[in-house]
């Protein structure tokens, strides 16, 4: 199976090489074939939720092709976005189609890792589990996030509560709050405010070690959060990451 | 393009300096947004059967909206079968010169109660203008008008507002002195102050929360008493309402009526008055006589201002869907720091849109339209799932291609030359 791994620009670009490199390190060690792609610029989601709906046909139709030269077998990424996106919103306006399924990193490794069985090491500490809104709310696929890090020993995973969940048939995703990192592109100068509100309003009361988000884009909103208001607890460190540490 | 620069510099200044910087209007809006989901709770526990009418609500409301010609016909004419008077007006200029010629001359003394339609033609400004005394007479508007402004939620314009400062507003135009810490007393001092205006006032304002098309009949929803009172003691009532309003029956008004107050947080409201026409009595030999003891005449003012254009477009009409809950505001990431900053005339995400297509036009609600996150959570706590991000994203769309796209999107987009 050839994997074509998307977002390693962004990750880059957001200032995520740990991100990414944790991600190869998962990749390498669960021997998976990958392909990562070059020149990649931006994904689809941020042209079209801007409102360029033309540039985002462009980077689109660009990922396709890219995506068949690759000759992989499945997309995966960090981020929501193109998986959100591809899963509905690009077919349903465009009449394209992708040749092979795009899924979010933590469907991905989760089946890998279940398949192989693999035990990790104990990591006793409280993460704050973030829900991107895409993969979490709309895609509900929150629960292979929760179930990677329930398979780490003695760690601890804390969720955002709402008090409708039990009330009203939703699931603790469906009320993640975003982090708000989209501003940064949007309106930037709003950003700092929304980014360190959703620090100090949902993950704080927690009382969390890390934090983290499954889209990487929220990841960087929390990111912006704790820079905006002087947090230097909890620590910002993707799903992967932790993966990383606890491999045995 | 050149205004509009200024006009996103000068909504981004304020939604900064007024809204996200206040840690005042944080701690405001955070009480605010645990108290409405406590009370949510409450109410959903004690009438488990609200999510199904969650459902029945959005279908009527789908069926209105492809309907609306035929059920403002039908409305108009089952209000003058009640010996109302009924006026379609095409826009807010219109709508306030209907109203300005039923108000009449010289100076009236004219007390409303809470409409974000009127908001939408800024009524009282103009009633103000041609010389009447005019007051908002829910508490929060009250303060919204005595502190300048615009309200900062749908159903709670002074969210915002501190005890403190409210304290000292009331005392400055009523001239009493007010223990700060005290909200009954500050509640007592505007009752007394507003007493004297119901009574004296010529015309009593309304807006509506369902409008039934079969019988004419207006629902209104409210807590304080305002309301009563500023649609029974005077003689003329007008009531100024979006076609939006209408739907088919009394059934469906009274089930669009519940929902509305469901989410919007309460278990019940004190009062929900049904208004059909004119006060009258047939005591006396059974002949009907209009002008018992609660106005003499009424008159229905429905509102377009766009909204027939809107309702025939198949993604924006979704707009048309909201009952102005206010469920959505609070699960806004962005309202939970900006409060009503975001936004003009209609605020929140969905109220961009409400400004978009219908209050202020694409100029002034575009700088709004590039807040929102489009990260879904209004939609979600939406009784009627109205797809606040979508239409976002469509209108964005709609906004570049009329050139009106912030400076710094332009660079985004040259990432990709
Ligand atoms: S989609 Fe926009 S309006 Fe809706 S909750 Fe998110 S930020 Fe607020
Ligand atoms: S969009 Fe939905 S939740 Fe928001 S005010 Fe309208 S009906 Fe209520």
């Amino acid at each position: 199976m050839k994997v074509y791994y998307s977002g390693k620009a962004n990750l880059l670009y957001q200032n995520f090489p740990n991100v990414h490199e944790s991600i190869v390190f998962l990749l390498n060690k669960l021997d998976i074939d990958y392909y990562i792609p070059e020149g990649e610029k931006h994904c689809a989601e941020g042209a079209f939720n801007i409102g360029f709906k033309d540039l985002g046909r462009k980077v689109a139709e660009e990922f396709i092709t890219k995506l068949k030269e690759s000759g992989a077998d499945v997309a995966i990424s960090p981020y929501a976005a193109g998986p959100g996106l591809w899963a509905d919103y690009i077919p349903d306006t465009f009449g394209v189609k992708l040749p092979v399924p795009f899924i979010h990193i933590t469907e991905f490794l989760n089946e890998e890792i279940k398949k192989r069985n693999i035990e990790f090491k104990p990591y006793k500490t409280k993460y704050f589990l973030h829900h991107g809104c895409t993969v979490g709310r709309k895609m509900g696929k929150a629960e292979h996030a929760r179930e990677l890090l329930g398979r780490i020993p003695e760690l601890e995973v804390v969720e955002e509560d709402h008090p409708s969940i039990g009330v009203e048939e939703f699931r603790p995703e469906d009320f993640s709050t975003c982090p708000g990192a989209w501003l940064n592109l949007t309106q930037p100068e709003l950003a700092p405010y929304v980014t360190e509100n959703f620090v100090r309003a949902v993950v704080l009361p927690k009382l969390p070690e890390f934090v983290g988000s499954t889209c990487a884009n929220g990841h960087a909103g929390i990111m912006m959060g704790l820079i905006a208001g002087g947090y230097k607890k909890p620590e910002l460190k993707y799903i992967t990451e932790i993966l990383q540490e606890s491999w045995r | 393009m050149a205004n509009f620069e200024k006009v996103y510099k000068a909504y981004v200044e304020e939604l900064i300096e007024q809204g996200a910087k206040s840690e005042k209007l944080r701690t405001a809006i955070q009480r605010a947004v645990k108290a409405y989901r406590g009370n949510l709770k409450r109410a959903l526990e004690l009438f488990p059967d609200s999510p199904k009418l969650k459902e029945r609500a959005r279908k009527i409301k789908e069926y209105s909206i492809d309907h609306l010609p035929e059920l403002i016909n039908k409305t108009c004419e089952a209000v003058i079968r009640n010996h109302g008077h009924c006026h379609l007006a095409k826009n807010a200029e219109e709508a306030n010169q209907i109203i300005s010629n039923l108000v009449g001359e010289p100076k009236k003394i004219i007390v409303k109660g809470k409409s974000l339609t009127s908001e939408e033609t800024e009524l009282r400004q103009y009633l103000q203008g041609k010389g009447h005394e005019v007051w908002e007479t829910d508490l929060g508007e009250f303060l919204v008008q005595i502190r300048g402004g615009r309200p900062m939620h749908m159903l709670a314009p002074s969210v915002d507002l501190p005890r403190e400062e409210a304290a000292k507003l009331v005392s400055g135009i009523t001239g009493e002195e007010i223990d700060s810490t005290n909200i009954e007393a500050i509640v007592a001092a505007v009752r007394r102050f507003l007493r004297n205006k119901y009574i004296n006032a010529d015309v009593g304002m309304s807006g509506a929360n369902a409008i039934s098309a079969d019988t004419g009949t207006l629902f209104i929803i409210e807590n304080e008493g305002n309301v009563k009172l500023s649609t029974a003691l005077q003689e003329k009532h007008i009531a100024l309402a979006g076609v939006e309003k209408i739907v088919p029956t009394l059934e469906d008004a009274f089930l669009i009526t519940k929902v509305t107050w469901r989410y919007a947080n309460y278990i019940v409201p004190s009062y929900v008055h049904m208004i059909s026409g004119p006060s009258k009595t047939g005591d006396i030999e059974k002949v009907t006589t209009y002008g018992a003891h609660g106005p003499r005449e009424f008159h229905l003012i429905l509102l377009d201002n766009g909204r027939l254009e809107v309702a025939k477009d198949p993604v924006f009409k979704e707009l048309l869907y909201c009952m102005k809950c206010g469920a959505c505001m609070y699960e806004c990431p962005l309202f939970w720091v900006a409060a009503g900053h975001y936004g003009k005339k209609y605020v929140g995400g969905i109220g961009v849109l409400w400004d978009a297509f219908i209050a202020t036009g694409l100029e002034q609600a575009a700088p709004a339209a590039f807040t929102c996150l489009l990260c879904g959570r209004c939609k979600v706590r939406c009784p009627l799932s109205i797809d606040t991000p979508r239409m976002t994203r469509e209108l964005r769309n709609i906004l570049i291609s009329k050139g009106y796209i912030p400076a710094h999107l332009k660079e985004f987009l040259k990432m990709f030359e």
